[in-house]
């Protein structure tokens, strides 16, 4: 079992009569990139804060390596680089005087550390052109610089692709993938581009109204997404019938809007087509499909 | 702390409302002595500019401690830059200070730099006016750095509880007039002392502090000097120090604590 280098425990957060966090627990484990994933609103970016020390529990516990005092979690934090919401920056300093201002800041002695961050988010170009002027992507690029300067241990990033063009996006999964590789960056990230998570992160936190509602690893996800057949009948109720009682499947799960998914006896798809025929129901559509994250998310989350 | 403060500095003196501050107070006195007494620089003394000009100049200069203090403290706030110090680490209580300092020191330190530079150059220009004793002179300055800390309290206080430099900027000038107004209407109604100044906000101890009333005209040497009466009087230096510090400190409290407990959204 992996070093658990950040724990929540029934954490709370209200803001006024509104409960942004309810009761919320999770242990991030050294090395994995973990996604936070729920709709806008959910608590994800409340979380992040609280990690980053921007917003105060109303109750339970924050852990960040080891260390659980505002002081101790101070220090922890110097480990950690956070990158929320937009990022946040000089608007009338470009994108090196603003390094240059966390560089201050941060106390690190080393200025071609600027250099080297601004070619890896590949904005070395951008020479005295004020932040104001940036593109969303270059502002997100920006931010990301910023996170890495002080090569972090964890980093907690949130909507780091949005607005990137798809090279960019590509471009940061890749880094994001480097560092959690070759440096062992634990990584927290949100995002709505559930295809991106899918393909980057090593563990997922279900969020939705403030609650966990489900953690798993990928290796569990790739489970859960197992292959489907996709049926569409003019009659689907008596297709489930069928389905259920002559072909004696089991895992079926029938849609809202009434189509049927079947997981189980996909390579005999022959002998259910032909039930169906028989049983006097048409097949419109018969689609072999594999289930992903964002199926998975739906289902979780809005119970699609 | 310091790395901080290093920090802030950077940007500030990248902020351009800063940089026109700073260069407009530099040509503030040229301006003062050419265009409002009219006399040419060439002639202008220290002593006689601090007769003329300190109490006329003071009320632009009021805009550049609102401006530096507000914008040295809090500037970071409005645009969440702020937040990296807190997410890198520093505890509250570091930032909070380092940015207090950073206001102290452009809001008062370089302003009353800016401010006192005149007395100099126009004394390397033309002398020192014989009618004025300098030690007090440089008493009196020293002295005001006492209200413009209290001021310079007072905007970091309401720009950092608002987070907004320009919020602070624009709400401690309203506070100082309305206050000013204020207290005009209730001197008349109760019949008290134009002396009786609200010091607990307003600005007017400055101008108290470098105003010369008393003055009386000898002959030395066969020349006319009006000599000034430059010594303090114990009922302006004893409240002066009083109320600039018990009130610079209630305000530097007040914005402690709001900004060590609430959440930063």
């Amino acid at each position: 079992m992996s070093e658990i280098i950040t724990e929540i425990k029934h954490m709370t957060k209200q803001y006024g009569r509104q409960l942004a966090l309810d009761d919320v627990s999770f242990q991030i484990r050294k090395g994995s990139i973990v996604g936070l994933i729920g709709p806008n609103g959910a608590g994800k970016t409340t979380i992040m804060k609280i990690m980053g020390g921007l917003v105060f529990p109303t109750e339970g516990e924050l852990q960040m390596f080891g260390e659980s005092t505002e002081k101790g979690l101070n220090h922890a934090r110097t480990r950690a680089s956070f990158k929320i919401e937009t990022p946040y920056a000089k608007g009338g300093m470009s994108a090196r005087e603003n390094l240059e201002k966390q560089r201050l800041q941060k106390g690190m002695p080393d200025k071609g550390r600027i250099d080297e961050v601004l070619k890896i988010v590949k904005l070395e170009d951008t020479g005295k052109k004020e932040f104001k002027k940036f593109s969303l992507g270059m502002k997100q690029r920006l931010g990301i610089a910023n996170a890495l300067l002080g090569k972090p241990e964890l980093m907690v990033l949130d909507e780091p692709i949005n607005g990137l063009d798809p090279e960019g996006i590509v471009e940061i999964r890749e880094l994001l993938k480097k560092l959690n590789r070759e440096e062992k960056v634990t990584i927290v990230i949100s995002s709505h581009i559930l295809s991106e998570l899918s393909l980057l992160c090593t563990d997922y936190i279900f969020i939705n109204h403030g609650k966990i509602i489900d953690t798993l690893t990928a290796e569990e996800l790739n489970a859960e997404c197992s292959e489907y057949y996709h049926i569409d009948t003019d009659n689907n109720e008596l297709a489930s019938a069928i389905l259920t009682n002559e072909c004696g499947i089991g895992r079926l799960e029938i849609l809202e809007n009434g189509s049927i998914r079947i997981y189980e006896g996909l390579e005999d798809i022959h002998r259910i087509s032909k039930a169906l025929y028989e049983g006097g129901v048409i097949p419109t559509i018969l689609a072999r499909n594999e289930a992903n994250l964002e199926d998975y998310y739906m289902k979780k989350v809005q119970g699609v | 702390m310091i790395n901080m403060i290093r920090s802030i500095n950077y940007s500030t003196r990248r902020n351009l409302p800063v940089v026109i501050t700073v260069i407009t107070m530099i040509c503030l006195p040229v301006l003062m002595v050419t265009m409002v007494l009219g006399v040419p620089i060439t002639e202008m003394d220290g002593g006689e500019y601090y007769c003329k000009a300190m109490g006329e100049s003071f009320f632009l200069v009021i805009f550049g401690l609102l401006i530096l203090s507000c914008i040295a403290s809090s500037a970071d706030a409005g645009d969440k830059t702020l937040n990296y110090e807190i997410m890198a680490g520093h505890s509250r209580s570091r930032i909070f200070f380092a940015r207090t300092i950073a206001g102290v020191f452009w809001g008062v330190i370089l302003l009353a730099l800016l401010y006192y530079y005149p007395l100099v150059l126009f004394g390397c220009i033309g002398g020192w006016y014989k009618g004025i004793n300098p030690g007090d002179i440089l008493l009196r300055c020293l002295l005001s750095l006492l209200p413009l800390f209290r001021t310079a309290a007072f905007c970091i206080m309401l720009s950092s509880v608002l987070r907004s430099a320009g919020k602070g900027i624009g709400f401690t000038f309203l506070a100082l007039e309305a206050v000013t107004m204020i207290w005009e209407i209730i001197a008349d109604v109760f019949n008290l002392s134009d002396h009786a100044v609200p010091w607990i906000i307003g600005m007017t101890n400055v101008v108290e502090l470098h105003t010369l009333t008393n003055a009386r005209d000898y002959v030395i040497e066969g020349e006319k000097v009006t000599v000034y009466q430059t010594g303090l009087d114990p009922k302006l230096v004893i409240p002066t120090v009083v109320v600039s510090l018990v009130m610079g400190s209630i305000y530097l409290a007040a914005a402690y604590i709001d900004f060590k407990k609430r959440d930063r959204d």
